[in-house]
């Protein structure tokens, strides 16, 4: 009687040990792939501001940029908005996808990021 | 008919069925204790996995504050209309008090238009507040301790009050229950805001 009781109390503890571990791990691994979308968000917002700075021209109508990284797959959309643009970048990493929204404005022969944020 | 069963006598010789007082009262004790030690191993279990449930909860809360805290960190300041205002007001161990025009419409002003602009973290032993518009929004009581570190773009620590415009990187160190026991762990998060 003992024993099963032992059993029991033991199979809890460690159904309850597995259960949280399997959940910890499903949220390190999520908490892992939103790290890398945002990465993969930034990459393409960079590159996108690299393409701009090779070409200034294209800044003056809607466009849009995309690749794949190390982080993610990414893509950039900007708008011109006046003497700025606004740029969209998305990133995705496994299930998970973040957007930011910047502002960048023409610095000499560059672009520089004068507003920055997350939307998603 | 068995002859023994039917002879006199006041005590039950040996090797017959039937209980004493003495064996009904010695094997009660046992049962009692059998019982008692199979109830403390189970109240032992569920006090051992209500502490493990406890603790996958506190880390689970650390993880979607922190979150929230970084995301809020790193839009700090942001101010696509360059009028608001927007930008880092105070920094301490213990507070972190910024601001960002989300919807860019050019104000700060705490009403129901300019949600969350204003924003405020606090922190002292049980807590972890988020501060929206002035208010008190978020409680937790589940970090032991926490505290935020500052440091500028290269990482080097910018002591306890820095001031703000050199403050690029912060860093929030929460202590959280340990259901060994021993001293806490500590989850740290850090995170560099991306507005000027």
């Amino acid at each position: 009687m003992v024993v099963l009781w032992a059993l029991v109390a033991l199979s809890g503890l460690s159904l309850a040990a597995s259960v949280g571990a399997v959940v910890d791990l499903r949220l390190a691994t999520r908490h892992r792939e939103h790290v890398a979308a945002l990465a993969a968000a930034e990459t393409g917002l960079a590159e996108t501001l690299a393409a701009l700075r090779l070409e200034p021209s294209r800044a003056a109508l809607p466009d849009s940029v995309f690749g794949v990284g190390p982080e993610g797959a990414w893509i950039t959309r900007w708008f011109p908005a006046g003497p700025r643009v606004r740029l969209r970048s998305s990133g995705e990493s496994g299930s998970a996808g973040r957007e930011l929204e910047t502002w960048a404005e023409p610095s000499g022969a560059t672009w520089i990021v004068v507003a920055w944020r997350e939307i998603r | 008919m068995n002859p023994e069963r039917s002879g006199p006598g006041p005590t039950r010789p040996s090797g017959r069925a039937g209980t004493t007082t003495l064996e009904f009262v010695v094997s009660v004790t046992i049962g009692f204790f059998v019982t008692a030690a199979a109830l403390a191993l189970c109240a032992a279990g569920n006090r051992a996995v209500a502490r493990i449930a406890a603790s996958e909860a506190a880390w689970q809360e650390a993880r979607a504050a922190l979150t929230q805290w970084a995301a809020d960190w790193r839009g700090a300041g942001y101010d696509p209309a360059s009028g608001s205002g927007a930008g880092v007001t105070r920094l301490a161990a213990d507070t972190m008090e910024f601001s960002a025009d989300w919807n860019g419409d050019g104000a700060l002003l705490p009403t129901a238009a300019n949600p969350n602009e204003r924003l405020a973290y606090a922190t002292a032993p049980g807590v972890f507040r988020r501060g929206i518009n002035g208010g008190p929004r978020l409680a937790a009581a589940w970090p032991d301790s926490a505290g935020f570190v500052f440091r500028d773009g290269a990482g080097a620590d910018l002591g306890a009050s820095p001031p703000p415009s050199m403050v690029r990187i912060a860093v929030a160190r929460l202590a959280l229950p340990n259901p060994g026991g021993g001293p806490p762990p500590v989850a740290e998060w850090a995170a560099a805001r991306r507005n000027p």
